[in-house]
């Protein structure tokens, strides 16, 4: 009897969670670029990558399109290395500024005190140091 | 049943390791959205001019620096009682003033 009702609640959930199918995690491969090279990585990107980074405004058009999005929205900047980016923290602000929140991955390398400041001024929300391997 | 109780061990720990792996290559942690966008504007008490280069700070680390216009924002951390300081200026303090920074409270 219980398995059975359990079943059912399961199949509503689903069927509800289908219907809605709310984005609430975006991830940003914002460059392609790479510092380190590491074994393990499973990411297509290197030191000497042919692609450009794709120009801020073409994200930010994406994000756009995004109709009623999910209140709590998380847009996580990943790589690459994102600190490569020199626009990062106009990135964070533009996403805040559309009532998202963001957050990034990166491997540290480039994370100062200086950096740190700008991005938390920037509105990033939660951040992720890779340190699961030797380059 | 000691087997099933293994198991359930053996897969519980499995799955969280799987988890954690994934948060630590592509995750991130949970964002509690704990902060609140402030923006404000240093202006001379005199001329009531704007001023440029004054740096502001909320936190003890986080700080940021007033452009041409005078303007400043940044997001920093929610608090009952928010105060900002000025830097850089400690010696002619009496000839400056700030306009009261303006929160914002994020949906």
């Amino acid at each position: 009897m219980i398995p059975s009702v359990k079943r059912a609640l399961f199949r509503k959930f689903k069927a509800v969670e289908t219907r809605r199918h709310e984005l609430s995690y975006l991830f940003w491969e914002c460059t392609t670029r790479c510092n380190l090279d590491c074994l393990h990585c499973g990411s297509d990107c290197s030191k000497q990558s042919n692609y450009r980074d794709m120009p801020m405004e073409d994200f930010l058009k994406a994000l756009d399109t995004i109709k009623n999005p999910a209140k709590n929205l998380m847009v996580v900047v990943t790589g690459g290395e994102p600190l490569l980016r020199k626009d990062l923290p106009a990135c964070g602000r533009e996403i805040r500024r559309r009532g998202m929140r963001w957050s990034m991955v990166s491997n540290g390398y480039f994370y100062d005190e200086a950096v740190h400041n700008s991005l938390l001024n920037a509105g990033l929300g939660a951040l992720t140091i890779s340190l699961d391997g030797l380059p | 049943m000691r087997q099933n109780w293994i198991r359930n061990i053996v897969g519980g720990l499995s799955f969280t390791t799987a988890l954690f792996i994934f948060q630590a290559c592509y995750g991130t942690p949970q964002d509690f959205g704990l902060d609140v966008f402030v923006e404000g504007k240093v202006v001379s008490k005199t001329t009531g001019e704007p001023i440029k280069g004054i740096k502001v700070s909320a936190a003890s680390l986080q700080h940021t620096v007033t452009d041409d216009k005078g303007m400043f924002s940044f997001y920093t951390v929610k608090s009952a009682s928010n105060q900002f300081r000025r830097c850089g200026w400690s010696r002619q303090r009496n000839i400056y003033q700030e306009r009261q920074p303006r929160l914002y409270r994020e949906r």
